[in-house]
């Protein structure tokens, strides 16, 4: 009986390890082969194998949010109707963000807009990722302010990713670049059904309902789940 | 005596050029995808000598709509995606290259201004079809040639269209 419970222990040992290779704010990167390269300077580089190991994820910044009254310079939707934020939207706003995981939050200046209505039906936010821009609309408040924060504040962290941390999503959800912004998936089942457009809907998908769906139902595939609980740091 | 002098110098003759012929095998090894990416745009080749020089692709993508067919490639240890080429009634018609890990030194900004030369001009290109505003940014190299760079200043790919 002693020898049975030691070795459950022993089990779970090695699958705590392998499932938690590296620390929270890093990433795991396996081994590979490096190419021989010439350095800028003339220098030359050989070929080498570089050994599996944790790199650490860049894109954190502690949060700064800001709040705006008018529309963000540039903003194409030029119908939209923009407005202030009032104090008790502020706290609501603040309240919401703040109760996002970590990793999904601290990404720096995050500026908030408010307007009444989306050039888009049904769409009760927007964002601008790589302005760090969000704007909320009016129904949002009925839709759900966690819900929809945390749906654009992924795709805020999608455009800070890497190259190879967005080849990892990629990969892991099936999605091809076949030509210049052009993307295909063979996936027929999506979080929400705009996913199939693009990895970087998809992805803002699968996080908004990993956050805000308690049985994660929406999320339907296994392996991105997996995949988006370690990036944002979420234990189950 | 003299033989043996005829000999050491033989022997360092032959030991030199062996040297210098595993040095330029190595920048052959440095300059490979380059080469790939170079021959491909200028001789316009064809499936077969794709196949031939990249092996079999890791996936085939036949798009009905456009009757494209899209031979993707990807990198056999991360899985990442390297090459895509579209082929359209057995013309190539556009090219996708994505540095990763092993090669990703050797598609820096500088490399590119190298191989593609120095006239890529900055621009970026903003999509607003989605309710989130994309801002891409390009280095475009002229005749059909771009590269995207992403928000760290990193080269996500390298695009050819015909």
């Amino acid at each position: 009986m002693k020898f049975i419970f030691l070795f459950f222990i022993l089990f779970a040992q090695i699958s705590s390890a392998e499932t938690s290779k590296c620390p929270s704010g890093q990433y795991f990167v396996n081994t590979y082969k490096r190419n021989a390269y010439y350095r800028t300077d003339g220098t030359f580089v050989k070929e080498t194998t570089v050994s599996a190991h944790c790199r650490t994820n860049h894109f954190f910044n502690p949060l700064k949010l800001v709040f705006k009254d008018t529309m963000p310079r540039g903003w194409p939707f030029q119908l939209e109707i923009f407005k202030s934020s009032s104090e008790n939207e502020k706290k609501e706003i603040e309240s919401a963000i703040n109760s996002l995981p970590k990793t999904l939050k601290d990404l720096g200046e995050i500026r908030i807009f408010r307007a009444v209505k989306s050039a888009f039906p049904d769409n009760h936010s927007s964002s601008g990722p790589d302005d760090s821009i969000i704007v909320l609309y009016d129904s949002v408040f009925k839709f759900g302010l966690k819900r929809a924060l945390a749906h654009e504040m992924a795709h805020v962290l999608y455009s800070h990713l890497d190259k190879n941390e967005k080849e990892d999503y990629r990969s892991i959800s099936k999605w091809n670049e076949i030509e210049k912004d052009v993307f295909h998936t063979p996936r027929t089942q999506f979080s929400e059904p705009d996913g199939k457009l693009s990895p970087e809907e998809d992805f803002a998908n699968n996080v908004e309902h990993l956050i805000s769906d308690k049985n994660h139902s929406k999320v339907i595939d296994k392996e991105i789940m997996n995949y988006l609980r370690s990036l944002l740091g979420i234990i189950r | 005596m003299k033989k043996k002098f005829y000999l050491i110098g033989f022997l360092l003759t032959t030991l030199s050029c062996s040297l210098v012929t595993k040095n330029e095998n190595l920048t052959d090894n440095v300059d490979r995808e380059w080469k790939y990416l170079l021959s491909m745009q200028n001789e316009k080749w064809s499936r077969e000598k794709i196949v031939q020089i990249l092996g079999n692709p890791t996936e085939v993508y036949n798009d009905v709509k456009s009757k494209h067919i899209y031979l993707i490639y990807k990198d056999k240890n991360t899985n990442h995606q390297s090459w895509s080429i579209g082929i359209k009634d057995e013309q190539l018609k556009a090219i996708s290259f994505f540095p990763n890990f092993s090669n990703e030194e050797n598609f820096s900004i500088d490399q590119i201004s190298k191989y593609w030369g120095n006239n890529c001009i900055k621009k970026v290109e903003i999509d607003s079809s989605r309710p989130f505003v994309l801002k891409k940014n390009y280095l475009d190299c002229g005749l059909g040639r771009k590269v995207r760079i992403n928000n760290l200043g990193q080269v996500e790919g390298l695009f050819v269209e015909f």
